[in-house]
């Protein structure tokens, strides 16, 4: 058959929902019944929620068990609590530094409602495919992940958190958020404060390569004239998966979304098994390092464990979140790319800045939204070799994007 | 009717490298083969874009077919716009009816589509000049009036082919079918969403009659596969799709020939549905019978008859290779379960033709349903060369009756050698079948 014809069924078939795990095996007949089964066209709304509540939680323990958390310790070197005093918040930060001085480190900024774990695995293949050469900073912004406000403390200080096994945020990160503020130009201003808190000093700070997912891409490129201005070094800044406007249109339907989800879990692995099923992350490790951060046990206690995040709040923030994302892409005097999953879609802006060879594209398939989660190695091979490509600075040749 | 199990057909000639199937160049892959209107001529398209024309040596008895001429008719391109190469591999080749000395065909890539001309050339040579007088050197004439005039004559025939015309930038898919009307003047080309009506004398503009293309092509569900001109209508023609329907339409109804005059659709068993039936149901190819009676339709398990007149359901259905059924998986992952067979008539409409797997292909008579089943492989020639009995002929052995359908059946079916292409001569019963880079050639006359 036609070339056309065979990539529109293989698309029918990417879509269909995935195959539930066979339960025993039966002689001889699996593939006929997978044949069978295979029929069914996907719905517009996820599947149903699985059953939570205190009940039912014991008896489900067994086939919960792969969806057990893992703890972030194999993927990041240190995890680190830096307090930041001009806006009196502590970070979580995840660090692996790099194996010179003057290597380059990846700043991972995540997207809204997730947390920097979701980078454990992309920070792991980074490593090894840099040979250590890159390091990975990747925090959890305000109101999300770990993080939390101290209160009183007015002096720079970085407290080293050893691995636990638990990876249960702690009850003392259960302050209610004073400061809620989520503007862009606040989450910028953290990012800033962060970055210029940690390497106070730019001439003999590591090189910056800035990567943000979402929210987080919006966050990076206007954070890098800001670093670029104060003289720090800026290999290159890569937004995942967003483009502006069709992020833009698709805003008024986000709250018929987030109705579908769940408000809460009877217990963190169910929550993991949420991801897992409904596809918003594919891979089952990533879940569970990422989940256990964007989850809080409840204070009312029906249901246990809350969204540490509900985004539902956060609705007022969006419109500026996204606004101007391409042209302040476009216009960062860095090395620029953008990874997209699946189905590349340019808003024309991106398009025309394509064209014009401003940046790199790069799409992976196979992967949904959370594309740094789904496929961590193709990802790290994508940024290790855009690092390797824009961070040799050969004296008196103008790099990317510099003016 | 012949008690023979191979039905009276016997090897005739093989062309082709005849080497491992490891070792196959890949443009020598065959990809078409059609006998002209007269049955005198055979031509063969490969992937190499080059074609191959063959012609019946009258002097022998039986049949007998020797290389005529080779030209290279498509060269590779590249699509600098979509940075798509296109592929020089000849999709179709079909002969226009023989109005002179010279053959016109049509042949035709995933692009465009060529008219060669096919003809023999007489080359004549200087034989006398006022410096050679055919024996020796002259001297320069001095005078005007020692000139002459050379003289020309005939040294060798050679047969030249000549491109006449080139339809080129009219389809945004790949081409797979082209048929020329009866009225030999006009000629339609098929892609997978739109078919073109072309006049043969014009090649810079051509009449768009069937456009399928959805507006968001995200939702394309169905594609056309084939298409053919009614052989003696010239306002009806036909083409099948991959939602397992053929339409016919009357291009008198309608500049644009989107509604059918006629769709020949099965009903399908709802008790049968799986993933794949889609996909096996899909047409791969589709022939009118010489006497435009009755529509052959191949999808990729059976051969389907249908009577023009009866819509509902087709007259005939034939299973070709059942066995496949239990493994449609293993063949959606190799995708084979996506090749193109295409199917057959005899000249008399009495029989018709299919190919299979493992080199393997079979003849139905149309009455009868009964069937022969022959293998287009070594085995064929080497039979021959000893002299020993006919293939077939063997009961009881591999290559008895139920021998060779039984060993269609076999688990270890090569998958990589498939009988898609194949040409039953206008006027006697002979067949020839492209085996990948080999040209078989049968004969039962």
């Amino acid at each position: 058959m036609s070339d056309l014809y065979r990539s529109a069924i293989h698309a029918r078939l990417q879509k269909l929902p995935p195959m539930p795990p066979p339960e025993e095996l039966e002689d001889g007949d699996e593939e006929e019944e997978e044949a069978d089964t295979l029929g069914s066209l996907p719905s517009m709304s996820p599947p149903p929620l699985p059953k939570s509540g205190p009940g039912s939680a014991s008896t489900k323990t067994s086939h919960l068990d792969v969806y057990k958390p893992i703890s972030a310790s194999d993927y990041f070197d240190q995890a680190l609590e830096i307090n930041v005093p001009s806006p009196q918040l502590n970070f979580r930060v995840y660090y692996t530094p790099p194996k010179a001085k003057d290597g380059t480190i990846v700043v991972c900024h995540h997207g809204a409602g997730y947390s920097a774990l979701s980078f454990a695995c992309f920070s792991k293949e980074v490593t090894r495919l840099s040979n250590g050469e890159c390091g990975i900073f990747a925090f959890d912004a305000r109101r999300h992940g770990v993080q939390a406000q101290l209160f009183g403390h007015s002096t720079f200080s970085m407290h080293h958190i050893a691995f636990t096994g638990k990876t249960v945020p702690t009850p003392e990160c259960r302050t209610p958020d004073v400061d809620a503020n989520l503007d862009i130009l606040t989450l910028v201003n953290d990012c800033m404060s962060l970055l210029t808190t940690v390497f106070p000093d730019p001439a003999v700070s590591p090189s910056l390569l800035l990567v943000g997912h979402s929210l987080g891409g919006s966050v990076c490129v206007r954070t890098v004239p800001l670093l670029l201005e104060r003289k720090y070094r800026v290999t290159g800044v890569t937004v995942l998966d967003v483009v502006e406007e069709f992020t833009l249109d698709a805003l008024p339907h986000m709250h018929a979304l987030l109705h579908t989800r769940p408000t809460g879990f009877g217990s963190v692995e169910e929550g993991i098994e949420w991801h897992v099923k409904t596809n918003a992350i594919r891979n089952l490790t990533s879940a569970r390092i990422s989940i256990p951060a964007i989850l809080v046990p409840s204070t009312s206690g029906n249901p246990p464990w809350r969204w540490r995040t509900p985004l539902e709040g956060t609705a007022p923030y969006w419109i500026n979140w996204f606004t101007s994302l391409s042209s302040l892409f476009l216009s960062c005097k860095t090395a620029r790319l953008l990874v997209l999953a699946g189905t590349e879609r340019l808003d024309r802006e991106l398009m025309i800045g394509q064209m014009q060879g401003k940046f790199q594209l790069e799409v992976i398939s196979g992967v949904g939204h959370m594309l740094h989660e789904d496929n961590p190695t193709r990802l790290a091979e994508i940024l290790v070799e855009f690092w390797r490509r824009n961070e040799r600075v050969i004296v008196g040749v103008k790099k990317v994007g510099e003016t | 009717m012949d008690s023979d199990s191979s039905g009276g057909w016997r090897f005739a000639q093989c062309f082709g490298d005849k080497g491992e199937v490891e070792d196959i160049t890949e443009a020598d892959v065959i990809s078409t083969v059609e006998f002209d209107s007269t049955g005198n001529y055979l031509a063969t398209g490969d992937k190499g874009g080059r074609v191959v024309l063959f012609e019946r040596n009258e002097q022998k008895k039986n049949c007998e077919y020797k290389f005529y001429t080779e030209f290279q008719s498509h060269e590779p391109e590249f699509d600098y716009l979509k940075s798509l190469e296109i592929e020089e591999k000849i999709n179709k080749i079909k002969w226009c009816k023989r109005q002179n000395s010279a053959h016109f065909l049509l042949s035709t890539n995933d692009k465009t589509i060529k008219l060669w001309k096919v003809f023999e050339k007489s080359l004549r040579v200087v034989s006398e000049s006022n410096h050679w007088d055919g024996q020796r050197n002259l001297p320069t004439p001095l005078s005007p009036m020692h000139l002459r005039l050379p003289k020309m004559t005939q040294q060798d025939n050679i047969i030249a082919a000549v491109p006449r015309k080139v339809y080129a930038n009219a389809h945004a898919y790949h081409i797979h079918s082209i048929s020329i009307n009866s009225d030999q003047e006009t000629y339609i080309s098929a892609d997978d969403l739109r078919i073109n009506l072309w006049n043969l004398n014009i090649s810079d503009q051509s009449f768009n009659i069937v456009d399928i293309k959805p507006v968001n092509m995200e939702e394309l569900t169905e594609v056309i596969t084939s298409s053919e001109f009614h052989p003696t209508h010239c306002n009806l023609f036909m083409y099948s799709s991959s939602k397992s329907n053929i339409k016919l339409a009357d291009m008198r109804d309608a500049a644009l020939c989107d509604r059918h005059a006629k769709s020949f659709e099965e009903e399908e068993d709802p008790t049968n549905r799986s993933f794949f039936s889609e996909i096996i149901s899909s047409i791969s190819d589709v022939k009118f019978s010489h006497d435009g009676r009755y529509i052959l339709s191949r999808d990729y398990l059976s051969l389907k008859i249908w009577d023009i007149n009866m819509d509902s359901r087709p007259v005939k259905t034939i299973p070709i290779h059942d066995h496949l059924r239990g493994k449609l998986c293993d063949l959606y992952e190799n995708d084979c379960i996506f090749d193109k067979f295409e199917c057959t008539w005899s000249g008399t409409d009495s029989h018709v033709l299919t190919g299979s797997y493992h080199n393997y292909f079979r003849i139905f008579d149309v009455e009868s349903l009964s069937d022969v089943v022959l293998q287009a492989d070594k085995s064929a020639f080497k039979q021959k060369k000893i002299g020993g009995p006919l293939p077939g002929n063997k009961v009881g052995t591999k290559n008895g009756t139920r021998g060779l359908r039984d060993a269609m059946q076999m688990e270890t079916l090569d998958f990589h050698k498939k009988i898609l292409h194949a040409s039953w001569h206008p006027r006697e019963n002979t067949i020839a079948i492209a085996a990948t880079n080999n040209l078989f050639l049968y004969s039962a006359a």
